[in-house]
């Protein structure tokens, strides 16, 4: 199990991280999404020993991963493709890793074979694709055959087949017993991979839960269509309601159909349809990110 | 500390360091080299006419081949280093070693363990080459200490080369430093002693603690040079010592950095 405990991270003046709490159950993947900035990368740093959280604390287990005996089957984490060497060769990269750890060699082919780099293993990464490097990656974070998995936009630079291949590896992980965290900017993905979800913003952890608990605990929202959302927003606010702008269309959050009817009939603004929305994970998304000041920097991204 | 740690630290780092990405081909390049230069030594101790002027002995000989290895060895540990760090190798490794210590003892060890064996084999083949071509020694234990001196000398060379490459991080920085250190100061300090008479004794003091002055008295046996004694003999090498645990001291401060090695 995973947990977070009231942590703290600043870097200089920017409070990164303001009182992170949440746990991972075993036999969960639980995704952890939020606008950029919003201390996703910082959170799993801390669980992995790279970083010193300021205060609280970030256990796998019951332990900081520091306080492990044995690292490599306690917490199998990849942060990112950058820490894959481009000298290298895939095995001989894994072997490095698996000599780190204390793992056996024997698992190098193994996994080089699981994550499908059998054919590329002793090419140099310098040749490798993207999606390559992921596969290499994740084959780096699974050789320890740790019972808990961090991953840090596991999916990123993957081909459709390579998602599919991530998305069933992670459930049936789980399903064995596994805790799994993983971080990614693609709503949509984390939501076909995930059971639970953790919706990071301004430093905390706004809203954890299982998807169809946050689905259900969300009243709806309501969609205008208009030529100018920008020029209706005003009104909204002035009205004292919690507006989103989006392409071509303003999303009124927490009221109902006719107050928002009310309220455009005031306006001097030319609107083309209103419709009472169902709200999906991602408008639960939008409105916990919306106080963070970015999340417009990624309403295109979640599409 | 836990040894354990450190020992497979060492193991993992000296596999790498002999696969692909490694440092293969700069040791390929420092034996060669070794050898070349110990073997022209060997070739130039054999020919009567520079015999007589130069008196190239045994240990001379191990010496030069020390010396080959240790101009190939800072450029070798210059690069390894830092493309670690660009590489995010270091980043990578302490993730799946999150004891700062363990990490950085292990990496260091290991290196020192490759350099030793880069600038002592040759030297230790040079050695019998030029006994078996004829040339004189003064006795098998006596050149057998010369040399191993003379590696344990480069081996610290190399040594602060990588404590130096891990503080500055970059080839380009670790390059200028060592010409600072090794050309340019005892320059100034030459230069000083000139130009300003009365702090010439200062100035020949501080010369005399700069690491080329001191590499060069390590690998000065005692007895074998008219002006080596063992005092200046035993001082360099503690001198040495001094900048290793200096230069150690400020390479763990900055590899500890929460920051150190991430892209």
């Amino acid at each position: 199990m995973i947990s977070f405990n009231n942590v703290h991270k600043a870097y200089g003046i920017n409070q990164v991280l303001r009182g992170l709490t949440f746990e991972v159950p075993d036999g969960s993947v639980t995704g952890i999404v939020g606008p950029n900035g919003s201390g996703k990368t910082t959170a799993l740093r801390i669980l992995s020993g790279l970083l010193s959280p300021d205060q609280g604390t970030a256990l796998v287990d019951g332990l900081p991963y520091r306080g492990a005996d044995d690292t490599g089957r306690t917490l199998g984490a990849f942060l990112g493709h950058s820490t894959v060497p481009a000298t290298m060769t895939g095995a001989g990269y894994l072997r490095y890793v698996a000599d780190l750890l204390g793992a056996p060699r024997q698992r190098v082919l193994t996994y080089l074979d699981l994550v499908g780099l059998s054919a590329a293993s002793n090419l140099p990464i310098a040749g490798y694709s993207l999606g390559m490097r992921q596969r290499l990656g994740l084959a780096s974070a699974l050789i320890g055959e740790a019972r808990t998995l961090v991953l840090d936009e596991p999916v990123n630079g993957l081909d459709i087949e390579g998602v599919k291949w991530m998305r069933d590896y992670l459930r049936s992980s789980a399903q064995s017993g596994r805790c799994i965290l993983l971080s990614s900017h693609l709503l949509s993905e984390l939501e076909l991979v995930a059971d639970r979800l953790v919706i990071l913003a301004d430093g905390v952890a706004s809203r954890v839960g299982t998807l169809e608990s946050l689905r259900a605990d969300d009243a709806p929202s309501v969609l205008i269509t208009c030529v100018d959302p920008a020029e209706l927003l005003p009104h909204f606010i002035a009205a004292g309601a919690e507006a989103i702008p989006e392409p071509g269309q303003l999303r009124i959050l927490g009221r109902d159909l006719s107050w928002v009817a009310g309220v455009v009939s005031t306006a001097p603004v030319q609107v083309t349809g209103i419709l009472q929305s169902t709200r999906g994970i991602e408008e639960v998304y939008l409105e916990e990110t919306a106080h963070a000041g970015s999340h417009l920097m990624n309403v295109e991204g979640l599409r | 500390m836990r040894s354990t740690i450190v020992t497979r630290v060492v193991g993992a780092e000296l596999r790498r360091a002999g696969a692909v990405g490694g440092v293969r081909r700069g040791v390929i390049t420092c034996l060669v080299i070794s050898l070349l230069a110990g073997v022209g030594m060997t070739i130039v101790a054999r020919t009567p006419s520079l015999q007589e002027t130069l008196g190239l002995r045994v240990a001379d000989i191990g010496g030069a081949a020390t010396l080959a290895a240790l101009m190939v060895v800072t450029v070798m540990t210059s690069n390894y280093v830092t493309r670690d760090i660009d590489q995010g190798v270091m980043a990578g490794a302490k993730l799946w070693v999150p004891w700062t210590m363990e990490l950085f003892f292990g990496r260091l060890l290991a290196w020192g363990v490759l350099t030793v064996c880069v600038s002592l084999l040759p030297a230790l083949v040079c050695a019998v080459i030029a006994r078996v071509a004829g040339v004189s020694g003064q006795g098998i234990v006596m050149d057998l200490v010369a040399i191993l001196v003379a590696s344990a000398a480069t081996s610290a060379a190399g040594l602060l080369v990588y404590l130096g490459a891990l503080i500055l991080r970059k080839g380009a920085y670790v390059v200028t430093a060592s010409l600072f250190l090794l050309v340019i100061l005892p320059l100034i300090f030459a230069a000083i002693s000139a130009l300003v008479p009365p702090i010439t004794d200062a100035a020949r003091a501080a010369s005399a603690a700069l690491i080329g002055t001191l590499l060069i008295q390590a690998v000065t046996l005692p007895g074998t040079v008219d002006s080596a004694t063992g005092s200046s003999f035993a001082g360099a090498w503690i001198g040495l010592a001094l900048w290793l645990v200096a230069a150690g001291f400020l390479a763990y401060k900055s590899f500890a950095q929460e920051s150190y090695g991430s892209r």
